[in-house]
């Protein structure tokens, strides 16, 4: 009886196995409530559904608040325009008083979705509750305090003299709420915002979040009636089979490969454009062995062919780096810098240098008798990695490194990366959080920078990022960012292979949506339309 | 069934008998073929299955790559071959290491009895309890993706069911005269236990062998699929499913033929299994030679 059992379990797995590709690429069934179309007026016209890759989970803006900024919901003091320069948002100026503080002058006409209107106080109660309940915010920011003035003023303290505040408060986790919005237990569940669109509803169960028109929209009123957003859309193919079967009208990053057979059908539109993001290779640690050796680091900038990878891993969706993150477009690039062409000669020849040749001939480079045995980490959820993994573990093959790739989860790699030769093929650290250059220097290579795991450490790159914040001049900051983005560059700190253009898809029938480079991923913008 | 097995009265032709039964001559000619494939697959094709040519990826099939190639330009064919070498070696492997745990330790609960019994009972039924897949992903979880860790794994959690069934048939052996006979002359338990216990429990594992091999495979690429077994660039079924996974409307070759290999050799296991179940099993023979 118990084989009998076996048996016919095993061909049940089977089937199930056989049909999981199925299942998971015709799973897209998005519930955007499309049946009510029928009883529905005029207005659903105008109305947009949108299946977004990360889940939204919360509403409450110290914990949501970059989603809910770029659903246009709430909004900051300043805004980072899509060719990432700085202008004036809720705020209409502000001035430096003293080092450490700045002041800010609010504008007078902002009306809240309730029809309050804003005030220093909201501002200050936004500030103080986004960085007592996220204390990551306080760090991204670099504010001690903010103190109301009067009705339509505040000041920003800081710790130490900071030059990056005013776009530090274009920060999409920096968005100012009504100190009306409703709370349960503690936790914002009806937002109240300045932007064009308004919180209607967000159902946690389905990931749903539903919003509207804001009629009285200081600059403005959006063209949309309603816009749904169904989050937590993971799978590229799920987002596909969605906008194909039309069951959503907008979404992003389908499946590399399909781009080109998306954009020959005239029922879509897709738009491609860049983004400050990008593919790069950390090393797990600049301080130990290999990688401690930059001839070493050189030979292995040079060695990626980074042309073949930007045309048949990227799809053509993405453009070679010049060694540095910025995209081309950033004022504070340092259009300079050229990084490391593909040039095997150069790489074999930095590696004998350092000492590394292979003495047994077995295809392996050897030095001091240990053979140059390396892994590559990389994480699955971005699907440009694995195979761009694969694709560099072939390229280093040419040189003699024998790279095995591993894929797992993020934070489980960062427990690795301090095993000899760990390399982390990593993807999408944004750019430009803030239209100021010191977040993305700062973070990946100050001593003490958040992103810098990897012991990156240069006395003149911490000497010149700590000028470079405190100095108010904005000549001189050119003058230093660039000079920090060379030595960077110069120390092979990284490896950066290329930027990664974004793909949006929508109906045929949407209109008007800008392309937006400084967004993380992508964001909606209150001039979109639907034309039948 | 039984009706068949009058036919075969004479336990020697029993061999004869199991080819002529149809499923297992299915099953054991696939077997063959997967085994050639195996064992001769760097003579089988002229490409490499890791080597990356980026020029040449997503190719539908043709002349020269039958199967197409995938993403990275490999020929999928070559991939699919070499893989058949992974995973079956894998599953045999499984199975053997599941054996031996599974045997000792039905063995010595069955013929201890006691608490040795109770205890080790008690520890199957835990085991049972829990799906083994469940259990493979937390102990993968634990000791991190690969193709060895995955192996592991699932060699240290097959061993459930021969323990059960070697436990009964150790119940039935130890009070058969010889057994006695042995005792009384002194034989110690160990070399009763290894050389007349065991090899009697043998035969009718055959039949949970071949099915679990089956089984086996299945878990590996299941495990593969959610990227928790073989590493990139390893060509293993399960692998080759996932990485294809997202390119299947734009190449539907990339993960067809993968899964349709995983499909012929779990059959071919279980045809096989059906047809060893038909002969060996104990009680269909108690029917026979009665």
């Amino acid at each position: 009886m118990m084989n009998m059992n076996i048996n016919r379990k095993s061909i049940g797995i089977w089937i199930v196995l056989a049909t999981i590709v199925g299942l998971v690429a015709f799973s897209g069934c998005i519930d955007n409530g499309e049946n009510d179309n029928d009883n529905d007026n005029i207005g659903t016209k105008q109305k947009l559904v949108i299946a977004e890759p990360w889940g939204i989970s919360s509403v409450d803006p110290a914990k949501a608040g970059g989603t809910l900024n770029n659903f246009l919901v709430l909004e900051t003091l300043t805004f980072m325009e899509p060719d990432f320069s700085l202008v004036p948002g809720l705020a209409k100026s502000w001035e430096l008083i003293d080092d450490t503080t700045w002041r800010v002058h609010l504008k007078d006409n902002i009306i809240f979705h309730d029809d309050t209107k804003l005030t220093a106080d909201d501002v200050k109660y936004s500030f103080d509750r986004n960085m007592e309940e996220n204390p990551t915010i306080r760090g991204e920011l670099g504010i001690k305090s903010v103190e109301k003035i009067d009705d339509y003023t505040i000041d920003i303290i800081t710790e130490k003299p900071d030059a990056a505040i005013p776009a530090a408060l274009s920060y999409a986790r920096a968005v100012i709420y009504s100190k009306n919005s409703i709370e349960k237990d503690g936790i914002i569940i009806n937002p109240i915002g300045t932007g064009p669109f308004k919180f209607e509803k967000y159902d946690k169960a389905s990931d749903i979040l539903e919003l509207s028109k804001n009629e009285n929209y200081w600059n403005g009123v959006p063209k949309l009636d309603t816009v749904i957003i169904q989050g937590g859309v993971g799978e590229a193919s799920t987002r596909e089979m969605a906008i194909e079967k039309g069951e959503v009208d907008f979404t992003t990053e389908p499946p590399m490969g399909s781009t080109e057979r998306l954009e020959n059908n005239p029922e879509f539109n897709v738009i491609i454009h860049p983004l400050c993001q990008g593919y790069k290779l950390n090393f797990g640690n600049l301080s130990k062995a290999p990688f401690d050796d930059i001839k070493v680091r050189k030979a292995i900038a040079y060695a990626v062919d980074k042309e073949s990878i930007v045309e048949h891993i990227l799809y053509d969706r993405g453009e070679i780096s010049n060694g540095m993150g910025f995209v081309p477009g950033i004022e504070w690039r340092n259009n300079d810098l050229v990084g490391y062409p593909y040039d095997l000669q150069k790489a074999k020849q930095l590696l004998k240098e350092a000492g590394w040749e292979d003495t047994d001939n077995d295809g392996i480079l050897d030095k001091d008798g240990k053979a140059f045995k390396m892994t590559l980490y990389t994480w699955p959820q971005r699907p440009a990695l694995p195979p761009l993994a694969e694709t560099v573990q072939s390229q280093f093959k040419e040189i003699g490194i024998d790279a095995e790739v591993r894929i797992m989860d993020w934070s489980a790699i960062k427990e690795r990366l301090n095993e000899w030769g760990a390399i982390r093929v990593s993807g999408g650290a944004t750019c430009m959080r803030i239209p100021d250059p010191s977040y993305y220097l700062e973070r990946n290579f100050h001593s003490k920078g958040d992103s810098n795991s990897y012991g990156y450490k240069n006395e003149e790159v911490d000497r010149l990022l700590d000028e470079g914040r405190s100095t108010f001049d904005k000549q001189k900051r050119y003058d230093i960012y660039r000079e920090v983005q060379e030595i960077v560059v110069d120390d092979v700190a990284d490896v950066y292979i290329a930027y990664h253009n974004l793909a949006v898809v929508t109906k045929s029938s949407v209109n008007g949506y800008v392309p937006n480079p400084s967004a993380h991923d992508y964001r909606i913008n209150s001039g979109i339309y639907i034309e039948e | 069934m039984t009706l068949r097995f009058k036919q075969n009265k004479l336990p020697g032709k029993r061999s004869i008998y199991l080819l002529k039964h149809k499923s297992v001559a299915i099953g054991s000619t696939l077997i063959v073929m997967l085994a050639f494939l195996a064992i001769f697959a760097p003579y089988l094709t002229p490409y490499d299955p890791i080597e990356v040519d980026l020029y040449n990826n997503i190719q539908s099939p043709s002349w020269e790559h039958p199967f197409g190639t995938d993403n990275l330009g490999r020929d999928v064919l070559t991939r699919v071959i070499y893989a058949t070498r992974i995973d079956i070696l894998a599953s045999i492997f499984i199975v053997g290491i599941s054996m031996i745990i599974g045997i000792s330790i039905g063995i010595v609960s069955g013929y201890y009895g006691g608490v040795i019994d109770k205890v080790l009972v008690g520890m199957m039924d835990t085991f049972l309890a829990l799906p083994e897949i469940i259990l493979a992903l937390v102990l993968v979880g634990a000791l991190g993706p690969g193709l060895f860790n995955v192996t592991l794994a699932l060699s240290l959690l097959g061993w459930v069911k021969y323990a059960r069934v070697s436990r009964g048939l150790a119940l039935s052996i130890k009070e058969k005269e010889f057994i006695e006979a042995m005792k009384a002359v002194g034989v110690n338990d160990f070399y009763l236990l290894t050389r007349h216990i065991a090899p009697n429990t043998i035969s009718p594992l055959l039949t949970l062998a071949a099915l679990h091999l089956g089984h086996a495979i299945l878990s590996l690429a299941a495990l593969g699929f959610l990227g928790l077994g073989a590493q990139p660039p390893m060509p293993e079924w399960g692998a080759m499913l996932n990485e294809g996974r997202i390119f299947l409307r734009g190449g539907w070759w990339l993960s067809i033929f993968p899964g349709l290999m995983i499909m012929i050799t779990v059959l071919a296991f279980n045809f096989i299994g059906d047809g060893l179940r038909d002969a060996l099993d104990p009680r269909m023979k108690e029917v026979v030679i009665k």
